[in-house]
């Protein structure tokens, strides 16, 4: 039985994935450069004139054998950093990926934290209230839910 | 007619300076007449800004070109439809539209609160001539609709060409009935600080007003969305263009803010958080503003950059330092009386849900203004698109669709286990079951996985929560299944209207997902009778031709569209040239279907009977505009007021019940 799962488990990872092979070199260079014309646009979302020769040259670099960090390095030599369409992850650029994820983690921790303390002091607080008192009040909020037909829960 | 406008707007500004300088002197005085004349002078400032609205309409309709604002927008070949809808397209119109409507909604105010919030109403009113005061000045002295050329043209500069769509005559309007309407909730949130009276009345009293204005900003994003799809001839639909983000970044704001009021209606608490968040909410309004007509950071939307940036800025530094004052001078009325209960409790979810719709905001905050910190700290400007923001959201949203999930499953106060595992037991086993379904089906990319098997598992609660409210109905009151899931959704209106809305979100997320990872793409050179294929469609060049219209000289391509050798028919992408402007667009051909849209592009052609195509496939992408439309029904269904049913007497005979009576019938009772 269980040879018979590992051999089902092990034969989905042979259907072959949903991608596109074909044009995945030339469109992740083309998403990876911004447009030089001005237009603050990513090259693959400008339709200009300097759109067109640009994604030409790429084109005849990767028919060259060029790989995409040599064409991004030709661009940033002639533009700067400026024509990436992303930080790279490195040096001071790493920061614009990372902050994001470190203020939600730690604003996350903090707001885990303080509900934990706070549901703690409630616990300890019902802790207080005895036993017959939260049955005679247990028995009321049934009897009062068993009457309840009305209202918004939400 | 121009000396008209110019009159028109000074009495609009003269008005909305009396009303707020009546309402404060009223306040101070306890003076009902000074309160009344502040109320009434809104509604002078409204009739005075209809009247600059439809002097400008009647100017840009007939080609008054005496006025530069006329001349620069529009031409003798313009339609009029989109004549008009020039009335926002340049600065000094989109603000004009910003102050009428600010006008018109705070007159609607006025008459909804005759006889009720009496004690907020001079507070709230003063605060929106505040906001009045500044955009009518800026009509006034900065950027004046009504200025004249100075010399005589009979021909103006003429609209973009990108903006001659149907898209964008609505697209503007949303955003700003969005942008504008969060200036209500702010308002009474302003004059819940000011009177003290914090309780949820504020909230309740502006609820319908927030749902709207996050209905349109919504609504508006995605109908930007739709224009860029349609219009802009790249295949996609967001290009977390910084002007794009300025108006995203408020309806996450204004989502977290509807949900998290449902905690202090229901349980007193969060009260600081709320009133921050509407806050925040309204300044990252004025922030998009800010963004769209500074020209402080590079954007594709800077149409119309000018010296507006810093007035906006100081505008913007007014009401953070105003808020906060007040938030941290009321710190102490703010203060909720109750803590949560447990860590497994619905408040605790909505907790999380504003945690990340916030985070949401902050990445995309943090990614829009890098450009400017890393030129202030390495000297170089770094650019920051959309791949940027495509890697940075994609988890945050992932985890924003499971809370979305979970949310309204889990109990308020305290989640049992077997409360717990009653409402999950089934989703869970749909989410893992579309997991395993969808990673056979090929799909391998884990983002992608997630986010479809989420939205699948999100789809199943909602389902199973109509499910059990009509299955109760159908039991206890002897409703058949139609009755009782009508009078389950029309009687609960807000949760089922909510669930509805969640639903649509569902549909934009899988679209999303579908449009972005799992887009095909090709591009080939043809010639007339040449074909080319992609996935299973075939493409074949017909012909090419060109010819000439009164705005534009257009360069068409006819192609035969085949799919698995069924005809599809005929689809003619364009380039096409505007004289006016000396601008080239691209015109595409899109075939939509519930699965996928084939997007065709005429990249590029000549005489010589050659052109180059590049033509995409779109999985899911339909949902998206689906969503959409669920969204926006959900929205108005949640909206729409309920009938009010006469409550019975509780005593036959008598309205008031005196409660100490009750309380003693009900220990009796006990």
């Amino acid at each position: 039985m269980k040879k018979n799962l590992l051999i089902i488990v092990l034969s989905l990872f042979l259907v072959p994935p949903l991608n596109n092979a074909q044009t995945i070199s030339f469109s992740e260079v083309e998403s990876s450069l911004m447009c030089t014309c001005g237009c603050s646009m990513v090259l693959n979302s400008c339709q200009c004139g300097t759109a067109d020769k640009m994604r030409a040259k790429i084109k005849s670099m990767i028919s060259q054998g060029k790989n995409k960090d040599q064409i991004l390095a030709s661009y940033v030599n002639l533009f700067g950093e400026t024509v990436l369409s992303a930080p790279t992850k490195e040096g001071f650029n790493l920061t614009a990926w990372i902050i994001p994820f470190l203020v939600i983690g730690t604003v996350g921790f903090l707001l885990f934290q303080a509900v934990n303390k706070w549901s703690g002091k409630r616990t300890q607080q019902f802790k207080k209230i005895p036993d017959d008192l939260l049955l005679e009040y247990g028995t009321k909020l049934r009897n009062e839910l068993d009457n309840f037909d009305d209202g918004e829960t939400t | 007619m121009i000396i008209v406008g110019q009159i028109s707007l000074a009495i609009a500004l003269a008005m909305a300076i009396y009303s707020g300088v009546a309402s404060i002197i009223g306040i101070k005085n306890r003076s009902g007449q000074y309160l009344e004349s502040g109320r009434r002078s809104i509604f002078s400032a409204f009739v005075a800004l209809s009247t600059a609205m439809m002097l400008l309409s009647i100017a840009l309709i007939t080609k008054d070109y005496r006025l530069e604002y006329v001349a620069e927008h529009v031409s003798n070949s313009l339609p009029s439809f989109y004549a008009f809808s020039a009335l926002w397209s340049g600065q000094a119109g989109s603000l004009l539209l910003w102050a009428w409507l600010l006008s018109l909604f705070s007159s609607l105010v006025i008459i909804q609160n005759k006889k009720k919030n009496l004690e907020l109403l001079p507070y709230v009113v003063a605060t929106l001539s505040g906001i009045m005061i500044f955009f009518v000045s800026l009509l006034v002295f900065v950027t004046n609709p009504f200025a004249t050329l100075g010399y005589s043209v009979t021909q103006g500069s003429g609209l973009n060409p990108l903006l001659q769509n149907p898209g964008m005559v609505f697209h503007p309007p949303s955003l700003y009935l969005g942008y504008v309407g969060f200036a209500i909730p702010f308002s009474f949130a302003i004059g819940a600080l000011i009177t003290r009276k914090l309780d949820s009345q504020w909230i309740l009293s502006t609820r319908r007003w927030t749902l709207f204005a996050w209905l349109f900003l919504g609504v508006g994003n995605l109908i930007g969305a739709k224009w860029a799809y349609v219009e802009l001839g790249w295949g996609g639909f967001w290009g977390w263009d910084p002007v794009e983000n300025a108006s995203l970044m408020p309806w996450l704001v204004g989502t977290a803010f509807l949900h998290s009021v449902m905690i202090q209606e229901r349980r007193d608490m969060l009260k600081i958080w709320n009133v921050t968040l509407i806050v925040f909410t309204f300044i990252l309004t004025i922030f998009g503003t800010f963004v769209t007509r500074s020209g402080i950071i590079a954007s594709v939307h800077s149409f119309g950059q000018s010296k507006l940036g810093p007035l906006f800025l100081s505008f913007l530094a007014l009401i953070i330092f105003v808020s906060f004052y007040l938030i941290y001078t009321r710190r102490k009325d703010l203060k909720s009386r109750y803590h949560l209960d447990s860590i497994l409790s619905r408040e605790s979810s909505f907790l999380f849900n504003n945690l990340i719709l916030i985070g949401a905001v902050f990445a995309v905050l943090w990614g829009t203004l890098f450009p400017m910190i890393s030129e202030a700290v390495i000297g170089t400007k770094i650019t920051v698109g959309a791949p940027f923001f495509n890697t940075v959201t994609v988890p945050i949203g992932i985890a924003l669709i499971l809370l979305t999930g979970i949310c309204p499953l889990i109990s308020w106060r305290k989640a049992s286990v077997s409360n717990f595992t009653k409402n999950f037991l089934i989703p869970s086993a749909v989410l893992v079951v579309a997991f395993i379904i969808l990673f056979v089906a090929g799909i391998r990319d884990f983002y992608s996985l997630m986010a479809f098997s989420l939205s699948i598992f999100v789809i199943s609660t909602i389902v199973l929560e109509f499910y059990r409210g009509t299955a109760a109905r159908m039991k206890y009151n002897n409703e058949n299944l139609f009755n009782g899931l009508k009078n389950l959704v029309l009687k609960y209106r807000r949760r089922y209207g909510g669930y509805l809305i969640h639903i649509g979100m569902m549909l934009i997320f899988i679209g999303i997902t579908g449009a972005t990872v799992f887009k095909v793409e090709k591009e080939k050179v043809l010639r007339k009778g040449d074909s080319m294929a992609i996935k299973n469609y075939k493409l074949t060049f017909l012909g090419s031709d060109n010819f000439k219209t009164q705005l534009a000289e257009k360069f068409i391509a006819t192609l035969k569209i085949e799919k698995d050798g069924k005809n599809l028919g005929i689809a003619t992408p364009s380039k096409e040239y505007y004289y006016l402007q000396k601008q080239t667009t691209t015109e595409v051909s899109i075939t939509s279907g519930i699965k996928e849209d084939l997007y065709i592009i005429l990249a590029g052609g000549d005489n010589t009977g050659t052109v180059n195509i590049k033509a995409k496939i779109n999985p899911l992408i339909g949902w998206i505009w689906w969503g959409g439309y669920i969204l926006f029904a959900a929205t108005i269904f949640t909206m729409w007021p309920s009938k009010k049913k006469k409550k019975p007497a509780l005593i036959p005979g008598k309205e008031k019940v005196n409660t100490k009576n009750l309380e003693s019938k009900i220990k009796v009772k006990g």
